[in-house]
């Protein structure tokens, strides 16, 4: 939609200007002994009016050569030409204007009206631009707004998801038991939670972590699951040190982990490993969790709720998540770009 | 002195017995015989050890509490211990004694098991085994005792049900479970969207159905994916046309 025709305000605005460029205009025709400036403004103010609707138009190449794009001698080349045609049309319109109001233009003053026609065009094209340039800057505004608020709602959600009530009121159970039979390790418990805790909160507010930190808090997480599923749970981390470094959306890897330990490793009499792998693939960093299952495990009707979260955090960071889903086997596989 | 209450503690995570076991010492009435890290373990060790009370921990793997609870043929007192709220109202419909959230403290720690031997003193093991069949819908796990192993089956797996006596055959992809369940019980519980009866004494899982052929007069026969022929009463036939 054209930036000017469809705001009043703006249109009026715009409309006063070239009242006030016919006025100029009137001024520097004005003669003495002729009709005076009423006579004047009549001859300007009439075709400037039709002339400042046409160059409304101008918007229309605007728009299809934006300033970040175009590149300057087609540019340069296409305005030209417009403003050429644009003030022989303007010259042609005021001329006739000036015999039907009885005082033809003389050669010297059609040249000058030309020269003006198109120079204001060119300011037209410029004011345009100007318009174009602040729309756009608002489009970038608004758009950046909308993916701050979806991020910081995903990791919120993220968060909630991750202070799983059960995992802590279990928790503390444990450091319940532990504060009779073994002190020791219910200091070790407590201050472990704490930190997977104060990890998780940290994590959580940032905007990006290095693959290291969220390994960390993996780390922590299991850690505290350890003491109370015991030897049943086993942590192997295979991740190539080059990607360490890397920075990765926080909260992404421990809810899928802590899905391995809940619904996989959690629910064999044996227990299990949950295998984390990172390496570079290409451009991307390709993180997988995989652990082993109970094949006689109720199916899952659609994925849970930590699982789409997780895709739908993935995908707003243009990333891709795969699942492999076999009776004894389950993997979660996140390509993300670096 | 009376004789001491015989006490099974029933937990996956061993802190969470460790600490059973610490609370009870507090109270010498009860003796514990024995701990359990699985539902498969507390099936096996109540029948081998009859215990009084039972300390029975909910989310366990393979087998969770309720579904130990169904596969015992005399039933002792119940505690249940988890760290989950949202299944009281089941644990009340089961006839537990009480529920203990973790963390607990050892005053309501007291206060349970003061219940709890009240209740073993007064009636011996509790009748749950009609309350618990109402409990859950619907199913989506059966679990069979027979003898000393324990089977779990998804409902998604079997393919139909027949009545026999007492008994309901369950087939689960050529296998066939056996509980000691009446028919109509079993199907209150399934999925009514699911499983459809479609005679007196047999239930189809539709997903299982291929079609429905026409066998007598009047009377048809459904066919099943691996083949299987189940009889199809007229009644049922009118079940089934409505459903599709």
């Amino acid at each position: 939609m054209h930036p000017v025709l469809t705001d009043r305000g703006r249109l009026a605005l715009y409309l006063l200007g070239w009242v006030m460029l016919a006025v100029l205009l009137a001024l520097l025709v004005l003669e003495p002994g002729r009709s005076g400036l009423p006579g004047a403004v009549l001859l300007t103010l009439p075709p400037t009016l039709v002339y400042a609707f046409v160059c409304l138009a101008a918007w229309y190449p605007v728009r299809a050569m934006p300033l970040q794009r175009a590149r300057t001698g087609p540019l340069l080349a296409t305005h030209t030409v417009a403003a050429i045609i644009l003030g022989g049309a303007w010259v042609m319109v005021l001329g006739i204007w000036a015999r039907f109001l009885g005082a033809p233009l003389t050669p010297a003053r059609t040249a000058a009206f030309f020269v003006t026609g198109a120079l204001l065009y060119l300011l037209a094209v410029a004011l345009h631009y100007l318009l174009a340039g602040l729309e756009h800057a608002r489009r970038i505004e608004t758009r950046e707004i909308e993916v701050k608020m979806l991020a910081r709602e995903a990791e919120l959600k993220a968060l909630k998801a991750q202070l799983d009530p059960h995992f802590l009121f279990n928790s503390l159970n444990s450091i319940s038991s532990l504060c009779g039979s073994n002190p020791a390790s219910a200091r070790t418990l407590t201050t472990l939670l704490a930190e997977y805790l104060r990890k998780s909160l940290r994590i959580g507010g940032a905007e990006t972590i290095t693959l290291s930190e969220e390994l960390e808090l993996v780390a922590s997480y299991v850690a505290i699951e350890r003491i109370r599923f015991g030897p049943r749970l086993e942590l192997a981390q295979d991740i190539e040190e080059a990607v360490r470094t890397l920075r990765v959306p926080p909260l992404l890897l421990q809810p899928l982990v802590e899905n391995a330990v809940k619904h996989g490793v959690g629910q064999l009499l044996e227990g299990g490993v949950v295998h984390i792998t990172a390496a570079r693939e290409g451009g991307q960093i390709r993180i997988s969790v995989e652990n082993p299952c109970d094949p006689d495990r109720v199916p899952q009707e659609g994925e849970g709720i930590g699982l789409a979260n997780a895709r739908r955090r993935v995908e707003m960071f243009d990333g891709r998540m795969e699942i492999a889903d076999r009776p004894d086997h389950f993997r979660v596989t996140l390509s993300l770009p670096t | 002195m009376s004789e001491p209450i015989t006490v099974l503690i029933v937990d996956d995570e061993a802190p969470a017995r460790a600490l059973v076991r610490e609370l009870l010492a507090d109270h010498p009435q009860f003796l514990v015989t024995g701990e359990c890290a699985n539902g498969y373990e507390a099936v096996r060790a109540v029948a081998e050890h009859q215990p009084d009370l039972l300390f029975l921990d909910i989310q366990m793997p393979k087998l969770d509490g309720f579904e130990v609870l169904e596969l015992l043929e005399r039933r002792p007192q119940v505690i249940f211990v988890t760290a989950y709220d949202e299944y009281a109202v089941r644990a009340f419909e089961v006839h537990a004694v009480d529920y203990l959230l973790k963390p607990f403290s050892a005053t309501r720690f007291g206060e349970v098991v003061a219940h709890a031997e009240e209740m073993v003193r007064r009636g011996g093991a509790s009748n749950m085994a009609a309350a618990s069949a109402q409990v859950r819908r619907p199913l989506q796990r059966i679990a069979f005792r027979e003898g000393g192993t324990i089977d779990v089956v998804p409902v998604q797996r079997i393919d139909y049900l027949e009545a026999q006596d007492d008994y309901v055959h369950v087939y689960s992809r050529g296998r066939k479970y056996v509980k000691q369940q009446p028919l109509g019980e079993l199907e209150a519980l399934l999925d009514g969207t699911r499983f459809l009866r479609v005679h007196r004494s047999y239930i189809v899982n539709l997903e299982s159905l291929a079609r429905v052929e026409p066998y007598a007069k009047d009377s048809r026969v459904a066919i099943l994916k691996d083949g299987t022929r189940v009889p199809v009463s007229r009644a049922g036939y009118e079940r089934l046309r409505e459903m599709l």
